[in-house]
């Protein structure tokens, strides 16, 4: 697999060329993105997420379209993301204090 | 804004139809859509977005639209927003939630305050449900200043018969939106739910909340789902259930996420999925999910001339995004700037500057 080596797109200019399609736009701009992460397989949610998201404006529907990333949710992925919440913090007894 | 400029505005394709005419009302400035599915089987405009333009004609004065005999083009000169009271029937293609979101971002603009009664389906899966839109969307609409907002659901209508109905009242007329400045992503506080259901067992309802709450445990987060069975005559004529979640910040930012029950669901399981959905909308970050980020940009604009700044979840920024900035662009001729976050590399900056912008139902003639 040959790295991309494209150069990165700033949002700002391509966001506002009309001769570029919105989808596109996005990718020159995530080319940047995606390639400090090489990681092969978000290149590919990210992909996939693409593809719905040109359905779901087709329908003119502003429920957002979720796909497959819904699977990668196990429960040890949400306890990963406890810096997001703020969470009731227990005593050894398993009573809440906070 | 110069009253000079009503030259047309131009735009293909039938892709966000309603913001587009919203963005025309809002602005006073006629647009024409052309090629609206023209190389479909079923070419031309459908039958919910001509109920949204005659919508739209009954909640504005002066209003004139045209379609062309192929359905492929549409012609709408906006007129005045007005508001009042109106009573509406939605067709079953489409949710009322279809209806309800344009007319939050014309309500508040308008001379008199909004009263709508709209008839239909309230819960469609392509639509955001009566209960998503009073516990997500209202929340952005008082973040810009805007409030009293109420909607009461006075039957629950699932898909495909409908005969749900719900009474919005938008009172709150301002001149300008508030700027808003929200640099940081909270963390989220709380999670609060509805489940509901109607014309099926109410022992859904619980199975719904058990597989959301399962879900949601390993967030640590205190969590409290309300159920709501409508019975009786609060019940449309389909049988449906379904679940909205909602993750609550304390500067009062919600991220929502929501599912509606197909033939075969499972309450355990969609109740489980919808949990997932949130917490993918809660780790894209930023204060607003990707079904409150157009409604916020397009108030941001409206703005009285401050510059306001948003933080985004740099994942959504996407197609909706790019093609909202440029709709904008073509109406309003600003453009916002977006930039790197330096304490977040998953979030963005989006800094817009309002238009300074008075609705034409406001100006002294």
């Amino acid at each position: 697999f040959k790295k991309q080596t494209r150069k990165s797109w700033d949002i700002n200019r391509v966001l506002y060329q009309d001769d570029v399609s919105p989808a596109d736009a996005i990718s020159k701009w995530k080319g940047d993105f995606e390639e400090q992460e090489e990681d092969i397989e978000a290149d590919e949610e990210e992909f996939l997420k693409r593809a719905d998201f040109v359905d779901n404006s087709g329908l003119d529907s502003s429920v957002p379209i979720y796909g497959d990333c819904l699977d990668s949710w196990t429960q040890e992925a949400i306890a990963g993301l406890s810096d997001r919440f703020i969470t009731a913090v227990f005593d050894k007894d398993g009573n809440v204090i906070q | 804004m110069s009253t000079a400029k009503k030259q047309t505005i131009h735009f293909s394709g039938h892709n966000n139809f309603r913001r587009r005419l919203v963005l025309a009302t809002l602005s006073g400035m006629p647009v024409r859509i052309d090629k609206i599915r023209s190389d479909d089987v079923e070419p031309g405009v459908k039958d919910y977005e001509v109920s949204f333009l005659r919508l739209l004609e009954s909640i504005t004065n002066g209003s004139v639209f045209e379609i062309s005999y192929t359905g492929t083009t549409v012609v709408f000169k906006p007129g005045i927003i007005v508001g009042g009271s109106v009573t509406h029937n939605c067709p079953l293609s489409r949710g009322v939630g279809y209806f309800i979101e344009p007319l939050l971002l014309l309500a508040p603009f308008g001379k008199k305050a909004l009263t709508a009664t709209l008839r239909g389906i309230t819960s469609h899966s392509l639509d955001p449900s009566p209960d998503s839109i009073r516990t997500s969307v209202f929340p952005v609409m008082q973040k810009f200043g805007i409030e009293r907002q109420e909607l009461k659901i006075i039957q629950r209508g699932a898909t495909p018969l409908g005969g749900g109905e719900v009474m919005l009242h938008l009172p709150h007329l301002v001149l300008h939106p508030k700027t808003l400045h929200a640099t940081t992503t909270p963390t989220i506080s709380k999670i609060r739910g509805i489940a509901y259901s109607c014309r099926v067992s109410p022992a859904s309802v619980n199975r719904l909340i058990d597989g959301a709450r399962e879900e949601l445990r390993a967030t640590g987060c205190e969590t409290f789902i309300f159920s709501d069975v409508a019975r009786g005559d609060e019940s449309g004529k389909s049988p449906g259930f379904g679940i909205v979640l909602v993750g609550e910040t304390r500067p009062g930012f919600c991220i929502s996420a929501e599912s509606v029950a197909v033939a075969g669901s499972i309450p355990e399981d969609l109740g489980r999925e919808t949990a997932k959905k949130l917490i993918e909308e809660i780790s894209r970050a930023g204060v607003f999910g990707r079904n409150q980020l157009d409604m916020a940009i397009i108030f941001m604009i409206l703005g009285s001339g401050d510059v306001g700044r948003l933080v985004i979840g740099k994942q959504n920024i996407d197609e909706r995004f790019v093609t909202l900035a440029r709709d904008i662009k073509k109406f309003w001729g600003v453009e916002m700037r977006l930039k790197e976050d330096d304490e977040n590399e998953n979030e963005m900056i989006c800094t817009v500057k309002g238009v300074g912008f008075v609705s034409a139902s406001k100006k002294i003639a």
